[in-house]
């Protein structure tokens, strides 16, 4: 049996993916499974998706935790969750590279590494998310399904989508399954090394894979017994910023900000707190002076998003 | 009445709701709550029905609550507070618990109007005391968006689907405000996510009631509600101005409006906001917005019937009383048979720590 776990978020499409992948292979004449697990379903909150291929009726229909394959559809889920867990040596891990950043290290991993600029893949491509690249280089580096097949699949589990997007998931699908064939020439040449690069520094850094704590089951949970999730990485490119010299601490920032990262000490306002900021520009919305921006993600800002100059635009 | 620095410096010294929640972006629940907590004096519980705040704020292992929290079920968060309420008098009476508390209910619309609405009903009967808070975004949001019948008329939902067969919702949505204040109960009020001052004081005074309370507040759901996650507190603002959303309060069976929105916005700015309602602009709908139009003016003048009849007694001193900076209960014991706001009145002449005339 073959078991492929896939990490993304609420709205990223791990669970179409799954079924894509799933739907194909029963094309191919396997068994499949596929199923979604949530937590709270929520655009941009951690979710995984699971694929399972036998070539007998599959009995079993639990969560995948020792999987064969691992896909990270978001790579700022690897601060967020433990994406290897149950993931051997002889195991694959392919990620989008996506809005990478330069800190995730996945230095610790023991099976193969195939990092996938998979967004700018699907961007090329037309198609709005990375998740049928990901299946397309995925199916290349397993040697099957066909690249045929995964074509006739988009259409059947994309059906009630209009056409224009089936089309463009045909291409990004076709253009991962190309990627994922010269990306395997690369992998069988350097299977010593165990890994292959592209874009992302993976050895470069610092951030450990930690796994999430383990609860006592059952018992009354205290507030701080466990560190809360940060939510910094649902944020989709754009963060606030403040102008500090227009703020007039009226404090409505801080009142409406639903995530609770709007720092503030006593009366005054004082910024951003970026693991929790879900950047749904409330704050922008709401600030009677205009003295919160939203500004791009890499824009360097100062101590909890000051900003030294108002922007033009 | 606290304003926002107050709430501010409130749940600075006592934070009770936090962050890291898998809420969606731009939702408006969280606002409410932290209003309504840092709205309340002294120690608070908390009674949570199934919906997307409990299933956000407390995913296994975590919670982001910073106060006593219990979720049982979907439909019964009102028989859970009224054992908690139970449970409360049993620890004090055998002296195990020093300190007064509150107890707020979170739900839901779903939750609510609909399949709590018994468990809700026989605890006002019953006089239990809790301050209710009823967060409607108008359909069942945490399984994706299906129609509640707080859902209003023409309103899109998975299941009340715009389409050739039908344009959205074709039943107008329940005056929740109306069932509960038949109840009797001491105080009832609705409240909207954008108008947190008018929020905190309903808090407040619900804080002072000496049995149930119920607060309908106004959430926003960006997805559910089909707008852009920055938009949530325009589109709840445009609700109240639109007259769509009347903030009323009914204290001792009295009706009154908190707010007047002036001048008038007709209802389509509100509507045209929402993807929910976009199939009511295209050609040939135009009948269906003026019917909501309708429904909206008819409330609006019912509302304001009510408030004409009651100013005499909101200008009288009784009711006066409602407005006093609350100060901790000392003494909160079960009082049966007799109308609750009856104890409300005794109690003010009493002056048990609570109320001095
Ligand atoms: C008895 C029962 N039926 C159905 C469900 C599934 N369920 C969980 S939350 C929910 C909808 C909640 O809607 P609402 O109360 O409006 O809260 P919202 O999700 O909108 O915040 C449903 C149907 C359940 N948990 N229990
Ligand atoms: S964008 Fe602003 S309002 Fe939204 S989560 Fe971030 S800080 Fe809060
Ligand atoms: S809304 Fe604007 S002015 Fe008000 S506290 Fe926030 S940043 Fe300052
Ligand atoms: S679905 Fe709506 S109510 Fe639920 S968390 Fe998202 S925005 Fe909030
Ligand atoms: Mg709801």
């Amino acid at each position: 049996m073959l078991e492929i776990r896939f990490h993304g978020r609420g709205g990223q499409g791990a669970k179409t993916a799954s079924q894509l992948l799933a739907v194909a292979f029963l094309d191919a004449g396997r068994y499949p499974q596929a199923f979604p697990e949530y937590g709270p379903e929520r655009s941009g909150a951690p979710m995984m998706a699971y694929t399972r291929i036998d070539e007998q009726p599959i009995r079993l229909h639990a969560a995948i935790i020792a999987p064969d394959v691992v896909v990270v559809l978001d790579p700022a889920l690897i601060r967020e969750q433990n994406v290897t867990e149950g993931l051997d040596s002889q195991g694959l891990l392919i990620v989008n590279t996506g809005r990478s950043d330069p800190t995730i290290s996945l230095s610790d991993v023991e099976g193969s590494v195939l990092m996938v600029p998979a967004d700018e893949i699907a961007q090329k491509a037309g198609a709005k998310h990375a998740n049928t690249v990901m299946v397309g280089v995925l199916a290349a580096l397993l040697g099957e399904p066909s690249v045929d097949q995964l074509v006739t699949a988009v259409d059947e589990v994309m059906a009630l989508l209009p056409e224009s997007a089936r089309d463009h998931n045909r291409k990004s699908v076709q253009a991962g399954y190309t990627y994922g064939v010269s990306a395997l020439r690369v992998l069988d040449d350097t299977r010593e090394e165990r890994r292959v690069q592209s874009g992302l520094q993976s050895s470069s850094a610092a951030v450990a894979v930690e796994g999430t704590p383990f609860a006592r089951p059952g018992a009354m949970i205290r507030p701080d017994d466990y560190p809360v999730p940060l939510t910094g990485g649902w944020r989709m490119g754009k963060k606030p910023a403040v102008h500090l010299d227009r703020c007039v601490n009226c404090l409505l920032c801080w009142q409406f900000c639903p995530d609770g990262a709007v720092i503030i000490q006593g009366n005054m306002f004082l910024g951003f707190d970026y693991d929790f900021c879900k950047g749904c520009e409330i704050c922008d919305a709401v600030c009677p002076t205009q003295a919160v921006h939203m500004v791009s993600e890499t824009t360097k800002v100062g101590a909890w998003g000051e900003l030294k100059e108002v922007p033009t635009s | 009445m606290a304003n926002i620095k107050e709430m501010a410096s409130h749940s600075q010294q006592n934070p009770r709701f936090g962050s890291g929640h898998s809420l969606c972006r731009g939702c408006g629940i969280p606002s409410i709550v932290r209003t309504v907590l840092s709205s309340i004096p002294g120690p608070v519980a908390v009674i949570n029905a199934t919906s997307c705040l409990e299933v956000a704020t407390t995913r296994y292992p975590f919670t982001v609550w910073k106060v006593p929290w219990i979720h049982v079920a979907f439909e019964n968060s009102a028989a859970v507070a009224s054992g908690v309420e139970a449970a409360y008098h049993a620890l004090r009476a055998r002296g195990e618990l020093s300190e007064a508390m509150t107890l707020v209910v979170f739900a839901g619309d779903g939750g609510t109007y609909d399949i709590g609405l018994q468990a809700l009903s026989g605890a006002l009967e019953r006089g239990q005391r809790f301050i209710y808070v009823c967060y409607d975004n108008e359909a069942y949001m945490n399984t994706g968006i299906q129609r509640s019948s707080a859902t209003p008329f023409g309103a899109s939902t998975t299941t009340s689907p715009a389409g050739r067969a039908a344009m959205g919702k074709p039943e107008p949505r329940k005056n929740i405000v109306e069932i509960v204040a038949s109840h009797r109960i001491p105080y009832v009020a609705q409240a909207a996510m954008s108008h947190w001052q008018d929020l905190s004081n309903k808090v407040q005074r619900a804080y002072h009631a000496e049995g149930p309370a119920f607060i309908n507040v106004l959430s926003a759901c960006p997805p559910g509600w089909g707008h852009e996650p920055r938009d949530a507190v325009l589109v709840v603002r445009l609700a109240v101005d639109s007259r769509y959303w009347p903030l009323v309060e009914v204290i001792e069976g009295r009706w009154r409006l908190t707010y007047q929105p002036a001048p008038r916005i007709p209802v389509v700015k509100w509507l045209a906001l929402q993807g929910r309602f976009r199939h009511l602009f295209q050609a040939g709908q135009e009948e269906s917005l003026e019917k909501i139009q309708a429904i909206i003016d008819d409330e609006w003048q019912r509302v304001k019937k009510r408030d004409e009849e009651s100013a005499s007694w909101f200008a009288s001193e009784e009711a006066g009383l409602w407005d006093r900076v609350p100060s901790l209960p000392e003494s909160w014991e079960p009082r049966l048979g007799e109308p609750m706001w009856e104890h409300f009145r005794k109690d003010s002449k009493h002056s048990n720590g609570r109320v001095s005339l």
